[in-house]
């Protein structure tokens, strides 16, 4: 009953709705928003318990904070920037931490869904297993911009508005974030085929190009997910 | 470096990166595509650097739901959020934020204190307010509702004349709705459409710390008695529209709130059926042309007298 009537509803009418103390309009918000922030939380943070802790302290915190809403951007956008934000506080403390590293293969399938392994092909799954893997070893605001931008097909300038920096910035982000995953590309793609040896010799010299790394085990990470992944495909 | 050629001038790969999102300076991107054109290996590393960003866009449904534990256990914290709003005591204001609408409020949000009582004897006054409202107020509204009727009835252009009708009928009366007093107007309202019905219901059922919590309480010792099959009252458009749902109103009355022109609409709660909702949606949208959505500025849920 309550979806029917809410249903030719705007974003922003359920907002002010919910301020006035409508018990049922922000739970519609959360109902029509919640997917798409779930998935840019799963793949921001790589990890299922966490995202669902970011997302629900996201909906908490907008649930508390619906009045400082001034409508300068859409619903979305601001359910948006506080589910991002939530997630980069959760990257920076987990890499505080120094939780292990991000080659572990069960929470990895948490982030393919179950249907996907039925339809892609063996091979393709395991290079994307091994780039999720490499994704998280990226600082937190390349992984975000390339989660929104590359992943989940945001426009640029969405994700700018989300991210709350210059579209520059989330296109240098992601510029920088692909140029880091670029070395476990190729390696993993050598690993497979042994043949093609020149990609295989400029990207060794190549490495190095690579801006350097902030945290040295950046760099280090994609050789034992790389090993790992040919392991299994040998 | 195995490479033997211009290895040294090869650019970053960072720098090949930075160019697909044309982040360089111009002459130094048309120097790089230069490069990259006549450089076999640097053209791998940009294709490399598409196939990675493809590769992310691939595979991965963008369309894909939360799992249920996590939606239930989100709306479950959100619910525990709503009855903690909730309990704040009914004798203070709750700090309604009406900024969302800040274009079109005009008047800051008023101290709040239900017109005419004060001081701590505040709910014997307001029942005994109760009784009024549901007499000579009462009366006034059901004459207001015909009114309504009448207007509705007739084409959109007689609109404006009934809203300004309302509006000196509100300044007159100084019928205002605010947060305080907007329950037992609600009463009145409904005891007053339901006398009509069903005479034999007692109006004195007691009303304190009945405030709606969002998960679905029980209904306790809500009586079945009476089903408050009020007929249903017609409601401007736009102001229905403004209560963002579309069933038929239990009651509807024109007054102010917060110094502007607003109307009071009650109507069934969207889940519970012993509870009534009550909304006060700003009148203006009834005379703007274009036809916009009434303004919502209050909602509240009542247990059904």
């Amino acid at each position: 009953m309550d979806d029917a009537g809410f249903a030719d509803i705007s974003d922003q009418d359920l907002l002010a709705q919910h301020v006035a103390g409508d018990p049922d309009a922000f739970g519609e918000l959360v109902r029509r928003h919640r997917d798409r922030l779930w998935a840019v939380a799963l793949r921001t943070l790589g990890d299922r318990e966490e995202a669902a802790d970011a997302v629900q302290d996201a909906l908490v915190s907008a649930f508390r904070a619906a009045h400082t809403f001034r409508g300068r951007s859409a619903v979305t956008t601001w359910l948006h920037r506080i589910t991002v934000n939530a997630c980069l506080d959760r990257a920076r403390k987990a890499a505080s931490r120094k939780t292990a590293p991000v080659d572990d293969a069960e929470r990895l399938d948490q982030l393919m869904e179950p249907h996907e392994s039925a339809e892609a092909p063996a091979e393709r799954q395991d290079l994307h297993r091994e780039l999720l893997a490499a994704l998280a070893t990226l600082p937190a605001e390349q992984r975000a911009a390339l989660v929104l931008v590359d992943m989940q097909a945001y426009p640029v300038a969405e994700a700018a508005r989300i991210l709350d920096v210059p579209t520059g910035t989330v296109k240098s982000r992601c510029a920088r974030g692909r140029a880091r995953l670029l070395p476990l590309l190729t390696h993993l793609r050598n690993n497979r085929e042994d043949g093609k040896d020149v990609a295989m010799e400029r990207n060794r010299t190549q490495r190095p190009s690579v801006p350097p790394a902030s945290e040295p085990r950046d760099a280090g990470d994609g050789d034992p997910a790389g090993v790992k992944g040919g392991g299994g495909l040998a | 470096m195995t490479s033997t050629d211009d290895t040294a001038q090869h650019p970053d790969v960072s720098e090949i990166s930075d160019l697909t999102e044309g982040l360089l300076p111009p002459s130094r991107g048309a120097a790089l595509r230069h490069h990259i054109d006549a450089c076999e290996e640097c053209t791998e590393i940009h294709s490399s650097l598409e196939e990675i960003r493809s590769m992310l866009g691939t595979g991965l449904p963008l369309h894909e739901r939360m799992p249920d534990d996590v939606a239930d256990r989100i709306d479950a914290a959100l619910a525990s959020e709503a009855e903690a709003a909730i309990s704040v005591p009914a004798t203070t204001t709750p700090p309604v934020s009406r900024e969302t609408g800040a274009e079109s409020a005009t008047a800051p949000r008023p101290a709040g204190h239900p017109r005419g009582a004060t001081g701590p004897g505040r709910r014997p006054a307001r029942r005994r307010r109760t009784v009024i409202l549901g007499t000579a107020f009462g009366a006034a509204a059901v004459g207001m509702s015909v009114l309504l009727l009448q207007s509705l009835q007739s084409s959109q252009d007689s609109a404006g004349t009934m809203a300004e009708r309302g509006v000196n009928a509100a300044e007159k009366r100084q019928e205002g709705f605010s947060e305080n007093t907007l329950e037992g107007r609600v009463r009145a309202l409904l005891s007053e459409t339901e006398a009509s019905r069903t005479p034999s219901h007692e109006p004195d059922k007691p009303y304190l710390d009945t405030k709606s919590s969002p998960g679905n309480l029980p209904p306790g010792d809500a009586s079945p008695r009476v089903p408050l099959r009020t007929p249903s009252v017609d409601v401007p458009p736009c102001v229905q529209q403004g209560t963002g749902r579309n069933v038929p109103a239990l009651a509807v009355e024109q007054g102010s709130y917060q110094g502007a022109a607003a109307f009071l609409v009650v109507l069934p709660h969207a889940t519970d059926s012993t509870r009534v909702q009550a909304y006060v949606v700003d009148a203006a949208c009834v005379t703007s042309t274009p036809a916009a959505k009434g303004q919502l500025l209050l909602t509240h849920s009542y247990t059904r007298p």
